[in-house]
């Protein structure tokens, strides 16, 4: 099975060949796919150097040109050296760019705080036009790769480093919606990535149900659909706490009217950035995230 | 003669400059009066391939004003060649004016917003290189200040263009020896900056930037040089040239001359440049 990255890139590929205005930019990334393109479509993949300010810059000469542009390097790198440029090229001036980030979270659990990306939605919600692209499994990265190819539109992508169990056989999502029932019931978990998968263990032993946010902003309407039928909110992340999607659900709630309790669960950072090493889900128990956590958490409210 | 009708046009665009500060007081003039010449030069000597009526033709030369403070020089730049209105240029930061002290990119003639600096030229060679593989013949001039020169992206582009030979790139930098609050070889000196540039695989010449003849003569063969290097010219400026009491002051970089002396500056100070 691929990686999300692979999957994504591999798919944009077989556009490329049929389109020469789509280009790759990379910040001395590497991955099987973008040997394709450095083998068959070497005018369409340039490797930028580790200069992630430069790229976007570059990305953005490209695309007011004309071009097609992808830019991808490892999620914290491509998101925070080159915030400015972000905001003013991509966002403001609404280039067809789209970033392309790899690492997710604690996708690179190992590599430390260096290579964790957790403020990236807080961060990255705050650029105009920018939509925000958060898939669970890899038949929404291929649907994602699709779309990005044929919008216009700032697009930023944040793909797991791992391979993810496939959630979406044979269903058709919409991304208009940007956010899918998997589960129903009156407590909800409300969550993105690789913790939907989270999400959905714990909803295996209880009355609970999940709900995967993959794009933000989503489709308003759908969600206060969803919420309709809520008791309870939880929200699940592998981010921050200030400004992810807990903060999102809540100021959507708030924006809209809607009195519901919402419990959140994201890391705690409040004494300094992980510096606990382990598996994956050891280090989210280890910042509040762990599914022991959120199981106590709904064993308590179930019983109460 | 052109060449001194091209002074003569520089001197209109100082007072056009003046005149919009009058309007506004705001804006930065110093910077502005510092790259009038290369402006005049650019848009008035023939070198930028343009058509005003059209803003967006696609053979068009680009120029990326990197530089972004001196966004009332170059609004009064646009006018004089057609793009705007006079009065959006003689108007900056009024109420309801579409344009700020700094560059936007809403504005006919401009390519992209610009006021965070040492992001022209990554800018450019992205463009640079759209070019290249279009197989289009246009040519893209970047105006950076050489302040902007202390940012690390400034250096990641010239790197890229170096690299990639982007020989269809022009940098020319406004060489004022100046940024916001002091001197830049006090600041983080940046000389011997010709050398630097070299070794970035740059092809680099120096000219007097606030002399017409001088600044022609350095992009006279713009089109058809040989090299498969960028070009960088790097100008030799006075910040707030014109206004002797400005001319390399350090407070000359917010410096905004009060209403009543704008009139008896164009009227005694200012002076065609042969």
């Amino acid at each position: 099975m691929l990686t999300m990255r692979d999957a994504f890139f591999y798919r944009v590929f077989e556009h490329a060949k049929k389109d020469p205005n789509i280009i790759v930019l990379t910040s001395d990334f590497s991955a099987p796919s973008f040997d394709c393109f450095r083998k068959e479509l070497p005018n369409q993949f340039i490797n930028t150097g580790i200069s992630e300010q430069n790229t976007i810059l570059v990305a953005a000469g490209l695309a007011q040109s004309g071009k097609n542009v992808f830019v991808t390097s490892i999620a914290p790198f491509i998101t925070m050296r080159c915030f400015e440029q972000i905001r003013l090229y991509v966002g403001d001036m609404n280039l067809n760019i789209k970033i392309i980030a790899v690492g997710a979270g604690f996708s690179y659990n190992t590599a430390g705080p260096t290579h964790h990306s957790v403020e990236d939605l807080a961060i990255l919600r705050t650029i105009p036009n920018l939509r925000i692209l958060s898939p669970s499994c890899n038949s929404r990265v291929i649907d994602f790769a699709t779309w990005c190819v044929n919008n216009t539109c700032p697009i930023y992508v944040r793909l797991d480093r791992m391979t993810l169990d496939e959630l979406y056989d044979n269903i058709n999502c919409s991304e208009d919606n940007g956010c899918y029932v998997i589960k129903k019931a009156p407590i909800m978990i409300f969550s993105t990535g690789y913790m939907v998968h989270t999400a959905i263990k714990a909803a295996q032993s209880s009355d609970i149900g999940v709900v995967d946010i993959y794009r933000i902003p989503l489709q308003i309407d759908s969600f206060l659909n969803i919420v309709s039928y809520c008791s309870k909110v939880i929200t699940l992340e592998e981010h921050v706490f200030q400004g992810g999607l807990g903060s999102y659900i809540c100021e959507i709630l708030n924006d809209n009217n809607i009195l519901l309790p919402v419990k959140r669960f994201a890391l705690d950072f409040s004494s300094g950035f992980c510096h606990s090493y382990g598996t994956r889900d050891e280090m989210h128990s280890t910042c509040g995230i762990g599914i022991d956590q959120l199981l106590s958490y709904i064993k308590d409210l179930i019983h109460v | 003669m052109f060449k001194s009708i091209l002074s003569s046009k520089a001197y209109t665009l100082r007072k056009m400059i003046l005149n919009s500060v009058f309007n506004s007081s705001t804006g930065h003039v110093a910077t502005s009066l510092s790259c009038a010449e290369i402006l005049t030069v650019l848009y008035m000597g023939g070198v930028l391939r343009y058509d005003a009526s059209n803003a967006e033709w696609e053979e068009r030369d680009r120029f990326l004003l990197s530089k972004g403070h001196a966004a009332t020089g170059f609004y009064c730049t646009l006018a004089m060649a057609g793009f705007i209105s006079d009065e959006i240029a003689l108007n900056v930061s009024s109420k309801n004016s579409s344009v700020g002290v700094h560059l936007q990119s809403n504005i006919p003639g401009v390519e992209f917003t610009s006021g965070s600096l040492g992001q022209g030229l990554g800018l450019g060679c992205g463009v640079a290189l759209a070019a290249r593989m279009d197989r289009r013949n246009y040519l893209t001039f970047v105006l950076t200040g050489d302040g902007e020169c202390n940012e690390g992206s400034i250096w990641e582009a010239a790197l890229f263009a170096g690299h990639h030979k982007l020989n269809n790139l022009i940098w020319i930098i406004d060489r004022n020896y100046m940024q916001c609050s002091d001197f830049t070889e006090n600041c983080l000196s940046l000389e011997s900056l010709k050398e630097k540039i070299t070794s970035f695989n740059f092809n680099v010449k120096i000219c007097d930037g606030n002399n017409c003849n001088s600044i022609l003569e350095a992009l006279k063969d713009v089109r058809s040089r040989v090299s498969t290097s960028p070009l960088c010219i790097i100008a030799e400026t006075v910040k707030g040239r014109g206004i002797p009491s400005v001319e390399n002051d350090l407070f000359a970089h917010h410096y905004i001359p009060a209403k009543d002396k704008i009139k008896d500056i164009i009227e005694n100070y200012f002076e065609p440049f042969i």
